[in-house]
């Protein structure tokens, strides 16, 4: 007997005025896997996280979380069902501290038992936000700040995670920090889904990836298909048809 | 020639122009609303004390404050709400239209007289130290001003609701996806600056005993141009910006004769202009406005 | 049809309509006598303020909260140099002296007005049209309260808080459906010309059209100092149809009034500044009617005073929130089933 998804997106269609940016998309995430989704820039991924989040209206399709309809939520409401958002550019409040922003993380929590031990957590998950508490968070480095804005996502105790694209501009230790800690999230329990450029690294990562390019998911793979540059290219720069995602030669 | 009276009136007039600023900059950061009908929550307290008179100040001032902030509320709900996520520009023109619409619906039920207001009379007494002379109720300005500038503070660094407005004020977006609720913040920041509205004018009546329609318009306006100039995007810029035009503003009346202070509102206004084109971030604040076209 | 028949009959159509519902407006004036005839006259005067306030707005997509300023030089310079001299020294003792001692005829004052309103819009351009959105909203409506300031105060050039008095009337039916109609043709001619089509494009993305090289600020100066011209012409004829002007008839009032205007009729399109035009321009005359008491179809009714200004905020803010683009819902004129 297979476990419902937690996320189950079906057929989402996202528009911004006349032109498509997301075509059919139908994916679903189990309780406790970690899956990514890779593809090129203007793919639509920062878009279908956006969906997801009730950021953009839909034109089409549903996404269900825990079984219900996101259809009628506001991006609010949304976090405060449970999924919790690590944004593009990792979008810190800059003008508060690094304590007021974690604080802003437990808003979204659906009960206030257990903050303390979650900030615990954090901190030893990412010293560096235990150490700057009090300085203003825009005065933080990139990773630094890619590390609060995780930290402040996991405050909210979420049932789902969603990270967009927590690689971007950062330089190549950091990133090894950033997944480390990933790691640890993931062996903690926590489902989560990545969103990347960074095709490789995610496949290796992940239980699953989906590929997503022009607005339509092209192929799934597993973490084995990560040295299969052919395949991947295949994928990112395949047939314009819309046909349907190819599956792994295996 | 006084200038320590000048001096004191003026930091009193700057404590009322920081107040009306101070709630323009709260609405401005939950909202990037620039809102050219704040005015008119004053000239709504004014006649809210006009058709009171002679009741007791102890119904009235909270009668005041209840009127100016249930006007807030309801621009918020009507007329502003509906176009949070439109253009600016077109929330400008919306307010535009509020301020019209009012001052018509005042000048149609009041006329364009002067209506008194008559309060705090006593205020307007005065007592003498050495040389000077003092106002009552140029104390009570600047003491009332600083105990509700303090009061925001506060609500702002040690409140939960204050913490979430700082955040809407940086990244509404953002704070929205971590779950915040919008609409309460909002609402709140509404009610702040309706509070502080007519704190303002109650403490205007000694100096402008008289309502008419366009009472508000010039505070407005005023307070307005302080907060561009001071820094829209900041409450502490925004908030002191006020206070320097009203000070200004008291000042230059004070120590020039009538014919040669008649250009001040085209310095003001050129003031503006030259910082919107230079320093859009305005002149006390640090750092960049976040590009919005 | 071919597809150059049909960009032929479209520009008949773009330009056609509103001048045909001027003409049509024109006509039913005539029905009319008094007062009422009068408000017709107004209500093209204002329309042509409108339509000058579109050709900047309405192709650049930036509001403009000041373009009454230039209707009030506009306005100003005719009136104080249709008054005839003797009457001018009179009143008017500080003015510089090639005001006080010279009078102009009626056609060569809406052309100094024109091109006056057209020098300080150029002027004031220059740095402003840098600004968008809400930065040239503030900023345009300061250079409203500074001219407003200068009108009233400088007493060398203008009447001070008095109002300029016996402006000779020569703007008749004739002259104010004259000044609209072409007020019409020059905005239309501008918005096809190749600096208007330039500009319209970065109306809605002005990253793309700087990024095939429109020269943004340079497209905006010439539309704004354009526009300054038409609303300085249309301020001379409406002096002479007032027979007299002071500072607060063009200020906030006005620029209230013909922003409604824009707004309710559509700021995008020509058909929308002249529809928002003539229809508030219905609605207000029906209403400031009714509060004189009027009897409209037999049917006779008084409104309180100070509904039209209500009633007006009121439709603004209604239209803002429903049909933001305004009843011509943003689109040029179009007969009905036609392409």
């Amino acid at each position: 007997m297979t476990e419902p998804a937690l996320l189950e997106v079906s057929s989402l269609r996202v528009r911004y005025g006349a032109v498509p940016a997301l075509h059919d998309v139908s994916f679903a995430v189990r309780a406790g896997e970690v899956v990514g989704v890779v593809g090129p820039n203007g793919a639509g991924k920062t878009t279908m996280l956006s969906a997801i989040m009730r950021m953009v209206g839909w034109s089409g399709g549903d996404v269900r979380f825990r079984g219900e309809s996101l259809a009628r939520r506001s991006p609010d409401q949304v976090a405060r069902l449970g999924i919790a958002l690590v944004p593009e550019g990792r979008q810190i409040f800059s003008d508060l501290t690094v304590g007021e922003n974690l604080r802003l993380g437990t808003v979204a929590r659906r009960s206030r038992e257990g903050v303390e031990r979650d900030l615990d957590s954090v901190i030893e998950l990412f010293p560096v936000v235990g150490d700057f508490r009090d300085r203003p968070a825009g005065l933080l480095s990139g990773g630094q700040q890619q590390q609060l804005a995780i930290a402040r996502a996991l405050l909210a105790d979420p049932d789902l995670l969603v990270l967009d694209e927590p690689s971007l501009g950062l330089a190549p230790t950091v990133i090894d920090a950033v997944f480390a800690a990933l790691d640890a999230i993931r062996r903690a329990g926590r489902t989560i889904v990545i969103v990347e450029q960074r095709a490789q690294r995610t496949i290796a990562f992940a239980d699953r990836t989906y590929v997503l390019a022009d607005g339509r998911i092209r192929a799934e793979v597993g973490p084995d298909d990560a040295g299969n540059g052919e395949l991947l290219r295949a994928s990112y720069f395949g047939v314009d048809d819309g046909s349907q995602p190819h599956q792994d030669a295996s | 020639m006084n200038y320590v009276q000048y001096f004191i009136d003026a930091v009193a007039l700057g404590s009322l122009y920081a107040l009306v600023a101070l709630g323009i900059g709260l609405i401005f950061g939950v909202m990037r609303l620039v809102n050219l009908a704040h005015g008119e929550l004053l000239m709504a307290g004014g006649y809210t004390l006009f058709a009171t008179n002679g009741w007791s100040a102890f119904v009235r001032v909270p009668l005041v404050v209840l009127v100016v902030v249930a006007l807030a509320l309801l621009m918020e709900r009507l007329a502003f709400r509906p176009l949070r996520d439109a253009s600016p520009a077109t929330m400008l023109v919306m307010t535009f239209a509020v301020s019209f619409l009012l001052r018509n619906i005042a000048q149609k039920r009041w006329s364009s007289q002067g209506k008194a207001m008559n309060i705090f009379a006593g205020l307007s007494k005065a007592f003498r130290v050495g040389d000077l002379r003092i106002r009552y109720v140029t104390l009570v300005s600047i003491g009332v001003g600083a105990v509700l500038l303090l009061a925001v503070n506060l609500f702002l660094y040690r409140t939960e609701i204050g913490l979430q407005m700082r955040a809407v004020a940086s990244d509404r977006r953002i704070a929205q996806a971590l779950g915040m609720r919008i609409n309460r913040i909002v609402v709140t920041a509404f009610v702040i600056a309706g509070v502080l509205a007519a704190a303002a004018l109650l403490l205007f009546v000694p100096q402008r005993p008289t309502v008419t329609p366009d009472f508000g318009l010039q505070i407005g306006i005023l307070a307005l141009i302080g907060v561009v100039v001071g820094g829209m995007d900041r409450l502490a810029p925004a908030t002191f910006g006020g206070f320097a035009i009203g000070f200004a503003n008291s000042m230059v009346f004070s120590l020039l004769p009538k014919g040669q202070r008649v250009f001040l509102d085209s310095a003001l206004y050129g003031l503006v202009i030259i910082v919107l084109l230079l320093r859009p971030q305005g002149l006390f604040q640090r750092e960049r406005l976040t590009a919005r076209v | 049809m071919s597809d150059r028949g049909v960009s032929i009959r479209r520009a008949a159509q773009t330009l056609g309509g509103p001048i045909a519902l001027v003409l049509l407006a024109g006509l039913v004036s005539l029905v009319f006598s008094g007062s009422i005839e009068l408000r017709f006259h107004n209500a093209f005067v204002i329309t042509a303020m409108v339509v000058s306030v579109y050709v900047f707005s309405g192709n650049s997509g930036v509001i403009s909260f000041g373009h009454v300023s230039f209707v009030a030089l506009g306005a100003f310079s005719a009136g104080m140099f249709s008054m005839g001299v003797q009457q001018k020294g009179a009143v008017f003792k500080e003015l510089f002296p090639f005001i006080k001692d010279n009078h102009l005829g009626n056609v060569p004052t809406l052309l100094l007005a024109a091109a006056l309103g057209g020098l300080y819009a150029l002027i004031i351009g220059i740095p402003l049209v840098r600004l968008n959105g809400l930065a040239a909203g503030i900023a345009t409506f300061a250079v409203l309260g500074i001219s407003r300031n200068v009108l009233r105060n400088w007493s060398k050039v203008g009447p001070g808080a008095k109002a300029i008095p016996a402006v000779e009337e020569t703007t008749g039916l004739a002259q104010a459906m004259l000044a609209l109609i072409l007020c019409i043709v020059v905005a239309y001619a501008y918005q096809r010309s190749p600096s208007g089509r330039r500009l319209r494009a970065t109306r809605e993305d002005v990253a793309a059209a700087q990024g095939v090289g429109v020269r943004i600020y340079r497209e905006r100066l010439i539309a704004f100092a354009l526009s300054g011209a038409m609303a300085g012409f249309a301020g001379a004829v409406y002096v002479h149809l007032l027979g007299s002007v002071s500072t607060e008839q063009v200020y906030l009032d006005l620029t209230f009034l013909v922003l409604a205007m824009l707004v309710v009729g559509g700021i995008n399109s020509l058909w929308g500044a002249v529809l928002g035009g003539l229809s508030i321009s219905l609605v207000n005359t029906v209403l400031t009617e009714g509060e004189k008491g009027m009897s409209l179809f037999g049917w006779k009714f008084t409104l309180p005073t100070s509904t039209s200004g209500i009633v007006l905020a009121a439709l603004m803010a209604v239209v803002l929130l429903l049909r933001p683009k305004g009843l011509s819902n943003g689109r040029e004129f179009r007969v009905p089933g036609t392409r």
